[in-house]
Parts: structure tokens; sequence; C-alpha cells
């Protein structure tokens, strides 16, 4: 245990108490407390004692685990612990989720059981004869537990690290159902959050699209049309991430990480070297399939093909009957933590054939990748934001938190897919421009939205590489000890999204600044 | 079709090349990626075992370039090596090619002591490097930890004639026979069974100490390592002209004396 631990617990304690006011109404606000991460603990309970100062509420904690998830995943995970933090944090009730209850078994339990069951199995797809039943009334009866929950109390939020899986998504359904505003704090960077609001929806059916549609809206007027002001701080970020600098994607390997080639010439004659290297034609375009964690929230945004699986698998198959372009698969570097079945391996022993190589990404440095890619597909990866913003084309099978700010070609449907991937590699094969002026730009607004005005930086909340424990809690005492709140950027911001059901936290008002 | 202009930022750095270049830093910009290799401080940097790529920005136009590598193979390389291949005894092989063609090819042997170093030399026709583009070196092989103490690129200059000892043959580039050591005051070449000799337009004729008659070698081209008549006289061994490097095998250790390329 960290020495810094209980001086943390007892400054949390004082400094909370002193800065909420008291809830005179029997308001709630819920908190979600079911990852063993104490960072994500504390983005959970920080924003929901923000909202609390803007609309007193008392503090109700959601936290618990079951064998599934520990074996899994949480095998730290620290109950006792927990509920001290949430304690010091000023909850007035902490309830254990996974405590047995009826389980109210419907479709949408169904669908969270399936894609719980393929996360924590670590597998792309159910195989036939998997028992879903254990998973099932899990998943029925946490359902249960949160339809109570919402319906018997006066609740004006729920704040959740997660949006997906049984025990973080259907509370999140839980909420939208009963028309209660819905807060998901992203688990990177400094401070960052998306917000539903009930009277913000849409219609989406899931809610990672309603936000997509809402980001998009957003981006279009409050950054897109303001690129003027805002070119010389898009451009620094636009260079640190080119050097590996403010933690982009994740697709990167070898001894450097920054990006040194800058003519044609030298992307032509890189290309060329990569592609001898990996025995494929150094005169022939080259796609890029970049494979996800297979198992990760599955069905949880819009996307083409029936799971992330099908969709390597299908393209796959098309590479093998398009000969007249390079086709390079990579593997997810993290996929031993989503696939226990070796599905990219099999799929390769199938699949490879002179002009289709499957590859770990690890295998490729960042100017080896971006040298030889001319097209990179996706269904929601990281790469549809960051490869644009340095003029690699890329399609999504799929929608994303960031696909309807106009960087990517986006499908979301196969038949879109097939025929944007048709006419791509048509055009790529006639040395056609493949990305305008205007992607690569709003790829890099992208960039400088996601790490600068989307990210808000509070002592309160130390920025998520601030680690290991004894540095975060000895980080969070002395704030709590010396630093005072008013217009602390973790109250602005939560008040002004808070208020203007915006959906997402902001460094600073955008539309002040637009002005 | 790629445009480099997206690529690049407001914040870049002007591009920088260097002609002439005697690169002794691996953090000097001119060195502009590498993969595989690590960059060092006092030296370019050293290599991975397998395979090393260095991309270099020269800007000497549309002119010939001849390239000088300096290998160093010190405790350091020995130790790394060491981690990954224990067999010690097998001396390293390595491939240097230039804008994806083999130009010249080394063998060095580990050895406690002391520090031995190969020199690799060889020339680059005009328009090769394109005024743009890149110089692409790459280094294959047997190469974990070797150190590359220095990279040299400028206009060429002509090769040696006459009879060379062998430190001198292999400092220009012609031969390579198991390392030279370094920072002795007489640098004698390591003695090894294992030669490589470099491409050259005339053949090589290798001289061995008296009371050698007519010495039995093994030649093989690299990298297909197919087989390559050489003529043999009394203490001599005529190595035929040609474009890529080749790998003779000596009966027993070496007693080389000179080598000397023949005119035409």
């Amino acid at each position: 245990m960290s020495r810094y631990y209980q001086p943390f617990l007892r400054a949390a304690d004082t400094f909370w108490r002193m800065n909420l006011p008291i809830s005179r109404e029997d308001n709630w606000i819920v908190a979600e407390a079911m990852h063993e991460d104490v960072r994500v603990l504390i983005r959970t309970l920080t924003v929901a004692n923000a909202i609390r100062r803007e609309t007193p509420a008392r503090l109700l904690v959601l936290t618990g685990t079951d064998d599934a998830w520990r074996d899994a995943m949480f095998k730290n995970f620290d109950q006792a612990r927990i509920r001290e933090i949430a304690t010091a944090y000023g909850a007035d009730e902490i309830i254990d989720v996974h405590e047995e209850t009826a389980p109210a078994i419907s479709e949408l339990t169904d669908r969270y059981a399936r894609a719980t069951a393929c996360r924590l199995d670590l597998l792309p797809r159910l195989p036939d004869g998997y028992d879903l039943g254990p998973r099932r009334a899990k998943a029925g009866a946490l359902a249960a537990h949160y339809a109570a929950l919402f319906r018997d109390r006066r609740i004006i939020g729920l704040v959740t690290s997660h949006v997906d899986y049984d025990q973080w998504g259907l509370a999140a359904e839980a909420a939208v159902e009963h028309e209660i505003p819905l807060i998901h704090v992203q688990l990177t960077g400094s401070l960052k959050a998306y917000a539903l609001f009930p009277e913000t929806r849409q219609g989406e059916p899931t809610i990672r699209a309603e936000l997509t549609r809402q980001i998009g809206a957003l981006f279009e007027q409050d950054v897109w049309s303001h690129r003027e002001r805002l070119r010389p701080g898009v451009e620094l970020v636009a260079w640190r991430a080119r050097e590996n600098l403010g933690r982009p994607a994740w697709w990167r390997a070898g001894s450097e990480t920054s990006f040194g080639l800058r003519t044609d010439t030298d992307l032509r004659q890189f290309a060329g070297y990569t592609a001898r290297r990996l025995g494929l034609d150094p005169n022939r375009p080259t796609v890029t399939v970049f494979n996800h964690a297979v198992s990760d929230a599955l069905g949880t945004n819009r996307e083409a093909f029936p799971d992330l699986a099908a969709w390597l698998e299908e393209t796959a198959h098309h590479a093998r009957h398009t000969p007249e372009v390079n086709w390079l698969f990579l593997e997810h570097p993290k996929q031993r933590h989503y696939d226990s079945t070796g599905h990219f391996a099999a799929l390769a022993a199938r699949a490879e054939q002179p002009g289709v190589v499957f590859r770990r990404s690890e295998e490729l440095s960042k100017n080896a990748l971006w040298s030889l890619t001319d097209l990179g597909l996706t269904v929601r990866g990281s790469v549809s934001n960051e490869l644009p913003a340095f003029g690699i084309p890329v399609i999504q099978a799929g929608w994303s938190e960031w696909s309807g700010c106009g960087m990517s070609t986006v499908a979301a449907y196969e038949s879109d897919y097939w025929k944007e991937l048709g006419s791509s590699v048509e055009r790529l094969c006639l040395g056609a421009d493949m990305i305008t002026a205007q992607q690569v730009e709003r790829a890099r607004l992208w960039l400088w939205f996601y790490r600068s005005a989307a990210d808000v930086p509070t002592p309160f909340v130390p920025q998520w590489e601030i680690w290991p424990e004894d540095l975060l809690f000895h980080t969070l005492e002395t704030t709590m000890r010396y630093v005072e709140t008013d217009h602390d950027p973790l109250f602005t911001s939560v008040r002004r999204m808070w208020h203007r059901r915006e959906p997402c936290l902001t460094r600073f008002d955008l539309r002040e600044a637009g002005r | 079709m790629r445009h480099a202009r997206h690529l690049t930022t407001a914040h870049d750095e002007p591009v920088r090349a260097g002609f002439p270049l005697a690169l002794h830093r691996g953090t000097d910009p001119v060195l502009v990626v590498t993969e595989g290799f690590h960059r060092g401080q006092a030296v370019p940097g050293r290599c991975a075992d397998g395979r090393n790529l260095l991309a270099l920005r020269i800007g000497a136009g549309d002119r010939a370039l001849q390239v000088r590598l300096r290998l160093s193979l010190d405790r350091t390389a020995t130790d790394w090596r060491m981690r990954t291949t224990p067999l010690l005894n097998s001396p390293r092989v390595l491939l240097v090619r230039a804008q994806h063609r083999l130009r010249a090819a080394a063998v060095l042997c580990d050895l406690p002591e002391p520090v031995t170093g190969a020199w690799i030399r060889f020339d680059l026709d005009a328009g090769e490097v394109p005024p743009d583009g890149l110089l692409l070196l790459e280094l294959t092989g047997e190469a974990a930890g070797l150190a590359l103490a220095e990279i040299v690129v400028e206009t060429p200059r002509p090769a040696p004639t006459g009879s060379l000892t062998i430190p001198k043959a292999a400092r220009a580039g012609l031969l390579s026979c198991g390392g030279l050591a370094v920072g002795a005051p007489v640098a004698e070449h390591v003695k090894h069974p294992l030669l490589v000799v470099n491409p050259r337009p005339v053949p090589l004729r290798l001289t061995f100490d008296s009371g050698w008659s007519r010495p039995s070698v093994q030649a093989v081209t690299l990298p297909e390592r197919e087989p390559l008549p050489c003529k043999t006289g009394r203490g001599t061994v005529k190595i035929p002209a040609s474009a890529t490097p080749i790998l003779v095998t000596l009966p027993e250790e070496s007693p080389l004396r000179t080598a000397e390329p023949l005119t035409p």
C-alpha cells in the first residue's frame, strides 16, 4: 500500500466536505466504480462531484465485480479500497451491483451478454455450442438492478468510465432509457469526458453512435469554422503527433518513433525499400488493413459488418482476388489481451499469397508504414484520424468518435464499403490523388481538438501518465491541501458542459473564442 | 498518389544535407531515418542483429559518389552478440547494400582483445542517389552490437594500385579477412581462414607466405554462394573480377602477405 494513500484519503475527505453544497432535495448522482484502476475511479468521482456543485445531489457509487471479470481483467480489484476512496470523495451510498438479483432477460441484455462473453473469454465471436447461460443471467440481473435504481430514485446523472459490456453498458442504457444525462469519462489524457443529454438525442441506435453524430456537429460548428484562427496551434499539435509526442496512436515500432521523410522522392524510395523487405511489389500501390482488438466493445457503434473479425475475413477474401495492389494486413499490437483463438494467424495461414501479407504491427516502423501505405482500412481505429493528418487516405467500415468530422471515407453499410474500396483501388492504380487538402486539415484539427480543446488540464485529475500510485496519491494530496478551487478548469469546464448540454468537456469556451 | 507536402508542418526545420559528408554522430540530422540501427552520440551508432537501415540525405546533385564506412568490433559488440549467439568462434559475415544493391561485404572475428575494425568502400554511379532523395545503406548479417564508427561520402578517389600489404588492402576496402587491430603501432590483420574480396572491375592476386605451393581455396559469390573457380599459382590465388563480393575459404589460418589489383 502506498505511504501516500492515507494522507490522500484524509486530504480528499476534508477537501470535498468543504467544496460540495448540501443537497436539500432527494437528488442523486450515480458514479460508477467497477474498474480496478484508481485513475479511473478518480475520474468518475471527481466529475460527479463537479456536477454536484452545479446541481446539488447525493452521491451513489456503484461498485462490485464477479469472478469472470476478476479472472479476465481485474485481478487486483479491491472493493474495500474503492469504498474508502468513494467515501473520502463524499459518497452517501455505495452499492455492489453484482449481488444476486432476479434477472430481467431481454433482447438488449442478450446483446450485452454476448459482447461481454466475447470480451471476457477473448473471442472474436461466440462459437457454436457456447454456453451463454451464466452471462445472460448476469446481464439480466444487472439490468434488473439498474432498472430499479433509475426508476425508484430521482437521479440527475450517471458518470461512468465505460458504456460497453454488461456491468457498465446496461447502466448507461438504463440512464438513457430513463432520460438521465450520461457522462462518459475517458481513460486517457488529462480530464476528458463525453456527455449524452436526453434533450440532445437524435435517435441513433447506440450511445456511441449518438456521440459520433453530436461530436461531428460540434466539430463542424466550433472547430472547423474557426480553422484559420486555430492553425498555429493545430500545426504544433500535428508536429508533436508526428514525433510521437502527446500520445498519438500506438501503431508504431522500432527504435525510431519520429518521421524523417520529407520529399516525394524520400517517400517513393522508402516505400520501395519496405515493399521489398515484405516481399511486395515495389511498383504497386499498397493497401494496409489495420486489424482491431477483435473482442473489443462489439456492436457499440454503427458498423458495416456483423463483427470486427468478419470485416477482416471478408477484406482478406477480397484482397486475394484483387492482385492489382499490394495488401498488408497488420495485427493489433495488444491483441493478446483480446483474442485467445489465434484468429489473425489462422486467417493469415488461409489467405496469405504473393501480394497479400500478414504481419505483426511491431515489425514495421512508422517510417516504413507511412511511406508504404497508399490507403488504410479500419473499422474504427485511431489510424483513421492519424493517417489522414499526414496525407494517407483511410476508409472506415463503420463509425468512430471522429467519423463525423470529415477526415476519412466512412462506409456505414457493407455495400458502401465494397463500393468505396473498389473505386479507391481503381484510382490508386491510376495514380490519382486520394485525399483532399481539406481532409488533411480536418484530421489535423481533430488531433488538436482531441488533445487540446477537449482535454481539460486540472490538478484535481492528474494526467493519465502521472503514475504509479505513490505519485498519483501524493500529487492529489498536495492539490487538495494547497490548491484553491475558484475557477479551476475542472469546475468551469463541467459547469459549461452541464448547463449548455454540450457533448464534451472543453478546455475553454469554444463558442466565445469563435466570436 | 501520395504527396510529401502533407507530411510537413509549419514547425519543420529546413531539410539538411551534407556533402562531402564525414558523419561521426548518430544525432546528426543528415542521418534522416534508421531502422534496426541504434543511433549513438560519439559514433553514428550500433547495429542490431539482422537488418539495419540508414537513410542519409547527401544533397550532392547528380554526381558519382564514393561511400566509406568504418566498422568497429569492440567488447560491447562481442557482449551484445553473446546474448543472442553464443557461438563466438564463428566469424561474422556482413553484407552492405546501397540503393538496394549489394556493394560490399566484410568478415569480422569476435576476439577478447583488441578492438578490430573493418573498412568498407564502394562507388555509386552518377544519379544513383537522387538529388532530392536519400542514400539508403543496409547492413545485414551477424551485426549485433557492431559499431559503425564513421560514414564518409565524397567524390570518388581512385582505387589503390600495385602490390598492397593486407592491412593496406583491408583499409582500402579491397578485402576483409577477420578485421584489423585498431590502435596498435602496426595494424595487424586478424588471421582467419575466411576472407571476403570485394567487387572490382579487375582481378585481384593474393600472395601467400613462401612455403605454400598451390593453395587450395574455395570461392563463392555473395549472397547466392555460387562456386567461383579461381586460378592458383605458386603461392598465389587469382580472384576474378566480380560485380559482387566473393567469399573465399582458405585451407588453414591464412598466411596472406599481399593483395594486388591486376591491370586488365
